[in-house]
């Protein structure tokens, strides 16, 4: 039988229904071989029976150092508790390996497909991590781990994720009551199951918050110190404007702290580079590369920063005002670009916390960081949204710790 | 393999459309209306594929929409392996996988096998569409360019209903519409108008299709269909079974009509009951469904009641059959039996073991169990039929025809209704109060069933294989050569052609002049003529002479039926008794009953009598296997009938070919290769014997397609289709060939003068031609319509009584072409003409002689039964027989 006499006997509605439906049958064939692809790209060797873990009540999944201060008092606390505890980093270097723990067991999983391998088949009651993009990357949702509770590294709605970046969790311990709004509208745009919302806090601020009381005042600067910190990216303050935003902050006269965003060494080291060879004679520039931003943050009396979370910690541990710049992010590949441009939460309360400036505003910079700093009521605004967003101030651990007590199942 | 997935998948659905298509011709008896019923038929059974696939695809359309915005945004904001991972988690939270499309592509991939099965059976459909519809139309002329409209038409109806279905949808998912009956106006351009018809009706079918379902009727619609499909279909067998089925007197006939056609139409309000029931049932059914699950046929029950449906049909009913009389069904040959079993294996497997669960897999899920207990039914009513209550229908040839006939007397068949409907009532009350019981049986026959089937397979094969052996140590004799012929004696060979046409010489030889050759010292007599018009009333004639004519005859009865195995014995018998050797060899038979008639001669001393035919028949077993293999399942289903349907399924031994001829290839073939092997049966001995040797040949009556230019029989065949019907001219005088029974018939008249010109050639060699008297005569022609003036009234086309006469006398030369008035009757006074000495007919005393053919008129029966011999009308024709205007009515 020729193909082409197959066709025959179709008639035209047939005909289409059949042409769409091979043309369906293409493009899921393309899709299940770009799916075995996928598969091959992350196939890690075959895990060892022996190498299966035994099920755990909670097994904390960390990437590394620079979330050491979002997990140590949980890890802590859990270290006096009953559950059988696993702290999984796939960071070396990662504090909370060395730290001395009877009853949380911390384990270097290694990185890349062979940490993944581990983590798709992980055996726990609970799962606790902030990393987003759970059964959207490499990352899959293990079929032995009953629940996937997400905590935050960093103050925002829950939108400030690459897209989908929660939706696989099952329990989002929030920051903070507004969080919940925006939870919940982006589950009914995409018409998902309800995750389970919890407020515990913001466990890193907490640490902040410690580290901050503990540390004597050594402010003997007396010139004004500004610290620049942006995020990374097209639309990221350095990318935009980046010396005329040094020269302009330079005119001012005051000290300047610029602190690049760890991720922009990465990706964006050239020009990073760049700028650092540009003003390496320049007293009145300093560079900031440490892993934890504490001291630039004690040190600064006003922070400069697109829409990075940082602005939060400087205005919400630190009580000092914030300028923003004003950059039109492109949101489209984040869950705030579900809610198609609406000024969301942390838009609006840029006028309680700090100010807004643009590229004309340079010039005048000098006038506006000197009003910031000295205006009295601010402070006054801050605190009423400080409490507003931030729940549960210096308790996010326990309160924690608390949930995980609660909701495991896994009785010995 | 591929042919084997053939048998299963499409085989089956083949064989339905084979059966509605042709169930509905012998009806009609006209193929444009069969080509409607069968695309009617196919576009019903087709609704419910097309229907769940729309359903299917509305709702992966509408998902795909809701979709759409964001895999865009997906697609335009992310690149490489994230775009994937996204747009895949996209999917995931949506609950969509891509291979959902295939859902809806499935049930509409399953029409497929039901347009491949239409397209090839339309398409190797011969025999039942005239000239006309067997090429493409060229309805239109304009100048020398003919233009096929048709398929014009067909484009046409199939943009309309794209307009229509397309109505509401993007340009980009338009165009497709529109552009697919263009490319179909190309592919079918140049198909047969058959073909075209079909496709048409199934367009406008689809259109209506489309229609409805626009309006959003469907559902109604579908309904009225139905029961009018139904009803449609009952008064269908209603009138067949009025018809052919039941043999009775009149009044009987017409009261059991109108009951029959009463009961039809009352059955109707069945499934309109049926169908109104359900919209209130509805909600008791869906209370009910939880009820069902608990006593709920497994999956696995139902699938083991198909299977026992498959052991019962593909293997149980065949052996028990082949068992029986193995060596008559596959005579020899034991690839034969493979070939068979293999076919039936893979039919049934198709029909039960796929299709059922087809069936079962697309039904809802509550109505599974039903489907299931359906099942059930039939295997129980299957079993009924096969084991119970049946037919005692004698023996089956090897293409599955009874001796006999069908013959059931009329009130047993009434009598197999009765019981049918008990058993049946039974059999559904059974299963349904005690499913569980009932499937224990079923799983008890199957076991049962598989045992007996492997010793009948074995028995089978032993038997034939054996058969075999003994064959091979025969055949190793040299008893083949059966036609003697003395080197210095004298030597008379006179041939039958059953259905010879005698206006076909000259186109004959004019297409093959080398055949004068062969031919040389024959004399053909166009001018010759036939009493009567078919084998019944013309053959003693040729063998007996002026004594046999059906005037003479007489009726079907006792006396005659003696008389006409008398009229065949005259010549062996004359000439034995003057010292001629004789052989006689498949003479036509005299109507009596089934046993081989030439046991008649085995009184004679002196003459031989043989079957040659027979012997051939199972020469080609790959035909024959072919033969065996689709009558095999038609027989088996026959089998597994009630008895008042097996009538209707037997189709009087055609079993829903399109014709006797497609059927029966073999009985043709057999005709063939005894012509084939004359030169291998022919003996030349040193004696002063003389030999006297008569035989019958049927390849003339068995018209088939034969490969061109020489005419040989081969299994497929390619002949130019506009050769093929091209009309020959010779002598100004044209004759038709333009559909496909005429062409066939010059093709076996042909091959059977090729065939014999090669055994004269064979004799010239061996030194017997010129001592040697060859007379070559039919029985009768056959109307075809052939010669426009031939045509005397519209019963009367003398085509079908210029029967063939061709005498070669001794040491005669050359090729030649006399006018004289002749007919067949004159062969017995031809064959023993300066032989035999005042020549008399040995049981009846008179001289055989030529009749006065100036004064007395030959009484021509215009009819070829014998049976009405005294009913049917006579014609008169004197001088020249070719002449229209000298027949008149008697």
């Amino acid at each position: 039988m020729e193909s082409s006499k197959l066709y025959l006997y179709i008639d035209p509605g047939t005909g289409s229904m059949l042409l769409i439906a091979i043309m369906g049958i293409l493009s899921s064939l393309r899709f299940f071989l770009k799916k075995f692809w996928m598969k091959i790209k992350n196939r890690t060797g075959v895990l060892d029976e022996s190498e299966k873990d035994k099920k755990k009540d909670v097994i904390i999944f960390s990437e590394g150092r620079q979330y050491v201060d979002v997990f140590l008092k949980i890890v802590r606390l859990l270290d006096e508790s009953n559950l059988t505890v696993s702290y999984w980093s796939i960071d070396e270097e990662d504090a909370i390996l060395s730290e001395k723990l009877s009853n949380v067991k911390t384990e270097y999983i290694g990185n890349g497909n062979k940490a993944f391998a581990r983590l798709n088949s992980m055996r726990a009651d609970i799962c606790l991590a902030t990393t987003p993009g759970l059964e959207v990357y490499q990352w899959k949702r293990s079929p032995e781990v009953r629940e996937y509770v997400h905590i935050f590294h960093s103050i925002d709605e829950g939108l400030a994720y690459r897209m989908f970046g929660i939706d696989f969790y099952d329990t989002i311990l929030g920051v903070g009551e507004f969080q919940k709004e925006y939870i919940r509208r982006i589950e009914k745009l995409r018409g998902i199951k309800e995750k389970k919302f919890e407020v515990a806090g913001c466990t890193y601020m907490d640490v902040l918050m410690e580290k901050k009381s503990a540390a004597a005042k050594a402010d003997n600067n007396p010139m004004k110190t500004i610290l620049l910190a942006p995020s990374w990216g097209d639309s990221s303050v350095l990318n935009k404007y980046g010396e005329k935003m040094i020269e302009g902050l330079l005119a001012t006269g005051y000290h300047l702290i610029v602190r690049p965003h760890p991720q922009s060494l990465v990706v964006e080291k050239n020009m990073i580079d760049g700028l650092v060879e540009r003003y390496k004679n320049n007293k009145q520039v300093e560079w900031d590369f440490s892993k934890s931003n504490f001291e630039a943050l004690s040190k600064s009396d006003v922070l400069i920063s697109d829409f990075s979370s940082v602005v939060f910690d400087f205005a919400f541990v630190f009580d000092k005002p914030v300028i923003y710049t004003d950059v039109t992010t492109d949101v489209s590949a984040y869950d705030e670009a579900w809610l198609e441009g609406e000024t969301i939460w942390r838009y609006k309360i840029v006028d309680e916390i700090g100010t807004m400036v643009g590229e004309k505003d340079l010039k005048n910079i000098i006038n506006i960081i000197d009003e910031l700093t000295e205006q009295k009521n601010i402070e006054e605004r801050r605190n009423i949204f400080k409490n507003q967003t931030w729940a549960n101030q210096g308790k996010a651990a326990e309160m924690v710790v608390k949930y995980l007590k609660e909701n495991c199942l896994n009785e010995e | 393999m591929l042919g084997c997935l053939y048998n299963i998948i499409i085989e089956p659905i083949e064989f339905l459309f084979r059966y509605i298509f042709i169930a509905i011709y012998r009806v009609t008896d006209n193929s444009v209306i069969s080509l409607v019923g069968l695309s009617l038929a196919v576009s019903f059974i087709t609704l419910p594929l097309y229907m769940l696939a729309e359903k299917c695809q509305n709702e992966e359309n509408a998902k795909r929409k809701s979709m759409e915005k964001w895999v865009k945004r997906i697609h335009e904001t992310f690149k490489g392996d994230e775009r994937y991972y996204v747009e895949q988690a996209y999917y995931k939270e949506q609950n969509y996988k891509p291979i959902y499309s295939l859902k809806s592509s499935a049930s509409l991939f399953l029409q497929i096998p039901f347009f491949i099965a239409a397209y090839n059976y339309l398409s190797g459909l011969k025999w039942v569409f005239s000239a006309s519809l067997d090429r493409a139309d060229a309805l239109l002329k304009i100048g020398s360019i003919s233009i096929n409209v048709l398929p014009i038409i067909m484009t046409v109806i199939n943009l309309i209903s794209g307009i229509i279905y397309s109505h509401g949808m993007k340009w980009k998912e338009k165009w497709q519409i529109f552009v697919l009956p263009l490319v179909f106006l190309v592919l079918l351009y140049n198909s047969k108008a058959a073909l075209v018809l079909y496709w048409i009706f199934n367009n406008v079918f689809s259109l209506i299709k489309n229609i409805v379902i626009k309006a959003g009727k469907a559902d109604k619609v579908m309904k009225i269909v139905a029961v009018f499909m139904y009803a449609g279909g009952m008064i269908l067998f209603a009138v067949y079974l009025n018809s052919t089925v039941i043999k009775m007197s009149a009044p009987v006939k017409s009261l059991t009509f109108i009951v029959t056609t009463l009961v039809a139409l009352y059955s109707c309000l069945i499934p309109a009951v049926i169908l109104n029931r359900k919209k209130n049932k509805k909600k008791e059914e869906i209370k009910s469904e939880y009820s069902d699950e608990k006593e709920a046929l497994s999956f696995g029950k139902i699938v083991i009641t198909e299977a026992a449906l498959f052991v019962l049909m593909a293997v149980y009913i065949p052996y028990t059959v082949f068992s029986a009389s193995p060596t008559e069904i596959f005579g020899s040959n034991l690839d034969s039996i493979r070939s068979v079993t293999i076919f039936g294996i893979c039919f049934f497997a198709g029909v039960f073991l796929l299709w059922g669960n087809v069936i079962l897999l697309l039904s809802e899920k509550s109505k599974r169990v039903i489907v299931g207990k359906i099942y059930m039914i039939i295997f129980y009513i299957t079993v009924f039929d096969f084991f119970v209550f049946k037919a005692d229908l004698g023996f089956v040839n090897p293409v599955f025809r009874f001796d006999r006939g069908y013959n059931v007397r009329w009130f047993y068949i009434l009598l197999s209704i009765a019981a049918f409907i008990l058993c049946l009532a039974f059999v559904i009350y059974m299963v349904m109060k005690h499913s569980c019981l009932m499937y224990k049986i079923i799983a008890l026959l199957v076991i049962s069933m598989i045992g007996i089937s492997a010793y009948n397979a074995f028995k089978t094969v032993r038997i034939v294989k054996e058969h075999g052996n003994n064959v091979s140590e025969i055949s190793s004799n040299d008893s083949d050569k059966i036609f003697n012929f003395s080197k210095n004696g004298k030597n008379v060979v006179v041939i039958m052609l059953d259905r010879a046409i005698g206006a076909y010489v000259p186109y004959i030889f004019d297409e093959k002049p080398e055949l004068e050759k062969s031919y040389d010292g024959f004399v053909f007599y166009p001018n010759t003529v036939s009493m009567g018009g078919g084998t019944a009333t013309g053959a003693y004639e040729l063998f007996g002479g002026y004594e046999y004519t059906p005037m003479k005859l007489g009726s079907d009865d006792e006396a005659a039926v003696s008389k006409r195995a008398e009229a065949l014995q005259v010549m062996p018998v004359l000439f034995s008794r003057n010292d001629y050797k004789v052989m006689v060899s498949d003479l036509p038979t005299s109507g009596m009953a089934s046993y081989d008639e030439m046991q008649m001669f085995n009184k004679y001393d002196g003459i031989e009598s043989y079957y040659l035919s027979k012997k051939y028949e199972y020469l080609d077993y790959d035909n024959i296997s072919e033969a065996v293999k689709t009558n095999l399942v038609s027989f088996t289903l026959l089998k597994a009938a009630p008895v008042f349907a097996q009538n209707f399924l037997y189709d009087d031994g055609m079993y829903f070919n399109s014709s006797y001829g497609s059927a029966s290839g073999t009985i043709g073939l057999g005709q063939y290769y005894m012509l084939d092997h004359l030169i291998d049966m022919t003996s030349v001995n040193e004696t002063e014997n003389n030999y006297f040797s008569a035989f019958e040949n049927e390849l003339t009556h068995t018209p088939m397609e034969l490969k061109l230019p020489d005419y040989s029989w081969e299994k497929e065949i390619n002949n130019d289709d506009s050769e093929l019907v091209a009309s020959h001219v010779t002598g100004g005088k044209e004759m038709k060939m333009s559909e496909s029974s005429q062409y066939t018939h010059y093709h076996v008249n042909m091959a059977s003068l090729i065939m014999l010109g090669r055994w004269f050639d064979y004799l010239k060699e061996q030194g017997v031609y010129d001592n040697t008297r060859i007379i070559i005569a039919s029985d009768h022609g056959y109307a075809l319509g052939q010669f426009e003036d031939f045509r005397v009234n519209d019963v009367l086309d003398i085509q079908q009584f210029n029967c063939l006469l061709m005498v070669k006398d001794f040491n005669s030369k050359g090729f030649e072409t006399r006018n004289d008035l002749m007919c067949n009757a004159d062969t017995p006074w031809l064959a023993v003409k300066d032989l035999i000495e005042d020549a008399k007919n040995p049981f009846t005393g008179k001289i055989l002689s030529e009749q006065n053919k100036n004064e007395e008129p030959f009484y021509v029966l215009v009819s070829e039964e014998a049976s009405e011999t005294l009913s049917g009308t006579f014609y008169m024709v004197q001088d020249n027989v070719l002449d229209k205007n000298n027949w008149t009515e008697k």
